[in-house]
């Protein structure tokens, strides 16, 4: 029970946002189910839940990679940057080298992990060397990361038969198995067409990878104690500079796995403008799970399945335009992150009874 | 002499710790009173309690025979109550003058500055101040921006003056000319309380005194009928123990410690080096080099110019000194709060091989080390998973000197060890780096503390202005001299 | 917790007897755009309340939605799924194959699959048209266009434009600017404007714009300097009235109603439908919004043009055709 403790709240933040959200549906003349039938259809048909753990898969990266730099006390914004050159570096070996499959995913991989993390680690340098803030840093290389990527897939490797700017197709050895194909091979069927594939457990072994970065190597710790308190830091001789450095690289390089999402599990090209605010999104992720690398993974289904119910929800009904279904998530997420006061309010109550 | 404030069974609890709990006395009206007691004895507490910066959980407390509750400090400034917190609550960009009136400025919209300063130069000749009124604080010594925290108390026409460690960071000499202000005060009818863990201050000066202890009183007496001896048992509820005899066997050695004529940020040209087997004290008022002089040592810093030299080596940029060090500012420096006691064991001995396991850190022999220390330094409690912020200031210490001391480094440099720090892990310290110092180990103690530089040191250098004032043999100086040499006075 | 969802579920779908239903997938434009997304939106709204078939539209908030929406619509056994833009080929590619019983339309883009219908329109044609009664209402002899991204299916209005320019006045110049390179150039009416003011400052007095959104930003120019410009997809005219010389309109509702009258009476045909002129599913608009402003001489001249391509007697060149060689 005590494990489970740290979810009740913002259990408790869910249900209370349901409620008023309901209200809110029910004023605008909706029938009062229908929040419950998105959820439903978003937690137990193939189709929702395969497209909930899609639209979570990429927040996981960006997750990560906000609450890696964060743990270092830096605040990643360049997350969505990162994850552009990521995509490019992909793109670019899996459209120019033919290679058989055992080589091609892990270079494929490791590309992406190289552009993202040295976008990632320009903006650490730049903060730790010439003392930029972080912050502005990156979000001018955000700014210079998408112009960068619109380059590359205007010249470097358009495809020409088609209007919209978008890459040639990514070799068939690079493309990832979707979930509803390998499900497919042992008989079953599950997430019918979603695009929901094998980066998702990527996603998951790199949320418990971080973990045991942060909390169990020599540099984990030492990232930590400059996110903490780098004055004691540099007492105690751990480089302020150095672990600014390394931070970034590693929050650059987790955004690769929304690059290998999106292109090699599921678009196979490089299609501009794929992101949708993925990387600040990912703030919002790290923000609601304190940074937690695990905590992570249920925030970012929590993003995932909202942004799906909502979707779900627009689909059902003729008065929830999307404007609406923003403002519902909002409220959703608002009332989640609040676990604090709805904690608070229930202690002191509990309080008052003693 | 009248009651004044009484305090009838008042508790409060914060989380899970009981800052007071059953804490009654009196002061008297026109007295000199001293609360006395170990850091986190509930001193301040009880005090902030009665001037409505916190509420009571529980008990009474009773002013002028009413009963009264305070909600906010500004309540109790309107009774004739006013506080000087340890921390001065001053702007420093402000002008004294400015800073008086701040909070409680006459009514109407203009400010009248001629009008203000004139009655502040009466308020001035009635207690016996001398403060330059247009001065603008940052300017102004510790001393002075003291005396504008009372000047202030008595322009709002404070009768109760509540002083929470006055002396904490002033020279001896400026101590003197604090006690006979208070002095004065009091025979002008005013009643001073005085919040201090240092027994001098007390038995000098106060006619009541208050013992606390683990947030309760231990007893309430006339000073009179104490001695050091006895206050101090009071203080810690046991004899004090003597500090461990020290060998001397220091003029053969050769120096661990050297700089020669360095200068970086504040300090200038200082020498003086540290031999094997020897405690050099390094006495000052703060803000004279020595926060510099601790960030060089740590490799913070690099000298500009002249030589720092470790074991006989010119130390080289970029390179970290071997030695150990416990740094001047626990909690910036020296420990990483939200990091849990264990993890605070091992900063900066995290890439020893002695943690891992193949390449991962191994929680275990993490543990096992943070148990080890912790037992070894008598660290409470010892929970080596709980949060580092949460232990008092005296177990945090002891842990950083723990920590330090496994470094088995030739050289300790030890700042302000004992700052913030209860009495018996003042003993325990204490006796600690005596027996590094008799194990063959130089010492480089820099303190503010001048008793405790004198009680440990063999020589003692005084720093002012980032050089060295003076240099004597411990056992052949006085307080008055060095005091003297603190404030600029050359040898 | 389960339980109550699954009663609400039953409550809600207990009505259904199978109607005919059609799903639109609009862009982030949305319904209210004033043009592409607009017309395919009262296309079919206008034919929904004549006849009373299911109609759903859904309004993606980004471009990765379209394609979950699309899929949603066949998933969810509707009967014709439409999506409009050239924005929804890759999408439309996927979804129509996973879903090869449903019936899709998709606008200004080819997709060759069984089920699916391409409707491209020979912009070249409508262009041509609206180049030629620019190069005869200017003074200046100097005309503008401003494509909204660069991408070939602008370049083909460019081109069947500078043709039309040509055909009536030989000597004429075009200046010719593209808002960007990205998605976000049809998004910019900023950018827009400035590209008009500094070809009005090159003496252009018409400009062509096909820019979305960015060419509201074209037409305040035009407003401001006095000049006069070309609206497109939509009858732009009644914008600014009195400013905007004609508009190069592309029946993207008539495609749309037409598709979903066809499926609904099971004649759905698939395959790639180039419409233009000839089929009235391009032209230049005149209305009383421009009435005053198109003088009857040019009116004459462009409707002979317009004649003239219908019979085939002139072929306006095609920037898909031209650039396959």
């Amino acid at each position: 029970m005590n494990r489970l403790k740290p979810l009740l709240f913002p259990f408790c933040g869910f249900m209370i946002a349901l409620f008023i959200c309901t209200l809110i549906l029910v004023a605008a003349g909706e029938r009062y189910s229908i929040l419950l039938e998105s959820f439903y259809n978003t937690f137990f048909t193939h189709f929702g839940l395969g497209y909930a753990l899609f639209y979570s898969t990429p927040l996981v990266f960006t997750g990560l990679s906000v609450a890696v730099a964060a743990r270092c006390g830096l605040f990643n914004i360049g997350a969505e940057g990162q994850l552009y050159i990521a995509s490019v570096a992909l793109t670019f070996v899996a459209t120019h080298l033919l290679l058989p499959i055992p080589l091609a995913i892990p270079l494929a991989i490791f590309a992406a992990m190289l552009g993202g993390g040295f976008w990632g680690g320009l903006a650490g340098f730049l903060k730790a060397r010439m003392g930029s803030h972080e912050v502005i840093v990156t979000i001018l290389l955000n700014f210079i990361a998408y112009s960068l990527t619109d380059y590359s897939i205007l010249y470097l490797f358009r495809n020409p038969e088609v209007q919209n700017p978008e890459s040639l197709e990514i070799f068939q050895s690079y493309r990832l198995p979707l979930l509803s194909d390998l499900s497919a091979l042992v008989g079953l069927e599950t997430f019918s067409t979603t695009p929901v594939n094998v980066t998702l457990f990527f996603a998951v072994l790199c949320a418990f990878l971080v973990h045991f970065f942060l909390f169990s190597t020599e540099k984990g710790f030492e990232v930590r104690a400059v996110g903490f308190n780098p004055k004691a830091s540099k007492f105690n001789h751990i480089s302020v500079e150095k672990n600014t450095i390394l931070a970034f690289v590693i929050a650059g390089a987790l955004t690769a796995g929304v690059a290998v999402n999106e292109i090699m599990g599921h678009q196979h090209k490089l299609i501009q403008g794929f992101s949708v605010e993925y990387g600040f999104t990912g703030i919002a992720v790290a923000l609601l799970a304190r940074n937690n690398p695990i905590g992570i993974l249920f925030s970012a289904f929590l993003f995932g399945s909202l942004h799906n119910a909502t979707r779900e929800m627009e689909f059902m009904s003729e008065k929830v335009t999307k404007e609406l279904s923003f403002i519902l998530q909002a409220l959703m997420i608002g009332f989640v992150a609040s676990e604090r006061v709805i904690s608070e309010v229930l202690s002191r109550r509990g309080k008052k009874h003693v | 002499m009248a009651e004044l404030i009484r305090f009838e069974n008042v508790s409060k609890t914060f989380g899970e710790v009981k800052a007071n709990h059953g804490v009654s006395f009196s002061i008297h009206q026109g007295s000199l009173h001293g609360i006395v007691g170990e850091n986190g004895a509930g001193k301040s507490t009880i005090m902030k309690i009665l001037y409505g910066m916190y509420p009571v959980d529980s008990g009474e407390i009773f002013f002028q025979g009413k009963p009264v509750h305070f909600k906010s400090p500004l309540d109790a400034i309107q009774r004739g109550l006013g506080m000087v917190h340890q921390h001065f609550m001053l702007v420093p960009t402000l002008k004294v003058w400015e800073n008086i009136v701040l909070g409680s400025e006459p009514e109407g919209i203009r400010l009248h500055p001629s009008e203000i300063i004139s009655e502040l130069s009466l308020l001035q000749k009635e207690f016996g101040f001398n403060l330059d009124l247009e001065a603008t604080i940052e300017d102004l010594s510790v001393g002075i921006q003291q005396q504008v925290e009372i000047l202030k108390l008595l322009y709002r026409k404070a009768e109760t003056l509540i002083l929470d460690e006055p002396t904490a960071v002033l020279t001896p000499q400026e101590v003197d000319s604090l006690f006979a202000k208070l002095k004065t005060l009091k025979q002008q009818g005013k009643t001073i309380v005085l919040i201090t863990h240092k027994l001098k201050e007390i038995l000098s000066w106060t006619e009541f005194v208050t013992v606390m202890r683990h947030g309760a009183v231990v007893e309430t007496v006339e000073t009179k009928s104490l001695t050091e001896n006895s206050l101090a048992e009071k203080i810690i509820g046991r004899k004090q123990k003597p500090l461990p005899k020290t060998q001397t066997n220091v003029s053969d050695s050769h120096p661990i410690l050297e700089l020669k004529n360095v200068s970086y940020d504040k300090l200038k040209n200082l020498s003086f080096s540290v031999k094997k087997g020897e405690i050099v004290g390094i006495a000052g008022i703060d803000g004279n080099g020595q926060a510099e002089l601790a960030d060089l040592l740590a490799g913070v810093g690099f000298p500009e110019s002249g030589e720092l030299c470790y074991d006989g080596k010119t130390a080289v940029a970029g390179k970290t000194l071997p030695l150990a060090m416990i740094p001047p500012d626990r909690h910036a420096q020296a420990a990483i709060l939200e990091f849990t006691v264990e993890e605070n064991a091992i900063l900066g001995l995290q890439r020893s091989p002695r943690f891992r396991e193949k390449v991962l850190l191994s929680k275990t022999k993490i543990s096992d080390f943070a148990k080890n220390v912790m037992e070894a330094f008598d660290v409470r409690p010892r929970n080596c998973k709980a949060i580092f912020s949460g232990l008092s200031g005296g177990n945090q210490q002891k842990l950083v000197v723990g920590r330090e001391s496994e470094k088995n480094a030739a050289c300790l440099v030890a700042c302000h060890p004992t700052r913030g720090v209860d009495i018996g892990a003042i003993e325990f310290i204490h006796s600690h780096l005596i027996s590094l110092k008799n194990q063959g180990k130089g010492i480089l103690l820099i303190s503010s503390e001048l008793d405790e530089i004198l009680a440990l040191s063999d020589r003692v250098i005084v720093l002012y202005h980032g050089s060295v004032a003076g240099e004597k043999i411990a056992s052949e100086a006085t307080e008055r001299e060095l005091g003297l040499w603190m404030t600029g006075a050359t040898a | 917790m389960r339980l109550i969802l699954v009663s609400f579920l039953f409550l809600s779908f207990s009505l259904s007897a199978k109607p005919f239903k059609v799903g639109l997938v609009l862009d982030k434009g949305g319904r209210d755009d004033k043009s592409f997304n607009s017309a395919a939106y009262n296309g079919a709204n206008d034919l929904q309340k004549k006849l009373g078939f299911d109609l759903k539209v859904v309004e993606s908030s980004d471009d990765t939605a379209l394609e979950p929406s699309l899929r949603t619509f066949a998933q969810h056994g509707y009967d014709l799924v439409i999506g409009i833009g050239f924005i929804m080929k890759t999408p439309i590619e996927k979804v129509a194959k996973q879903f090869p019983k449903t019936h899709f339309l998709i606008i200004d883009s080819l997709v060759a699959l069984p089920n699916v219908r391409s409707v491209i329109f020979k912009e070249q044609e409508g262009s041509y048209l609206v180049g030629a009664i620019a190069a005869l209402a200017s003074k200046t002899k100097v005309v503008g266009f401003i494509g909204g991204m660069d991408i070939p299916l602008i370049r083909r209005f460019e081109m069947g434009y500078k043709a039309g320019i040509l055909a009536t006045q030989p000597k004429a110049q075009l200046i010719t600017n593209y808002v960007g390179s990205s998605t976000d150039a049809w998004r910019n009416p900023t950018k827009g404007k400035e590209l008009a003011l500094s070809q009005i400052s090159k003496k252009a007095d018409v400009i062509f714009q096909a820019a979305g959104a960015s060419g509201l930003g074209v037409f305040d120019a035009a407003e401001e300097k006095k000049v006069f410009a070309i609206g497109v997809d939509s009858n732009q005219n009644w914008v600014k009235p009195g400013k905007i010389l004609t508009s190069m309109v592309k029946r993207v509702d008539l495609a749309v109603s037409t598709t979903i009258e066809e499926s609904m009476k099971d004649q759905f045909k698939a395959g790639e439908f180039s419409v233009g002129l000839a089929e009235g599913m391009v032209d230049y608009s005149l209305d009383e919004h421009n009435r005053k402003i198109l003088t009857p001489e040019i009116e004459k001249v462009a409707n002979d043009l317009k004649k003239k391509i219908i019979e085939k007697k002139i072929i306006v060149p095609d920037y898909y055709e031209t650039n396959k060689k």
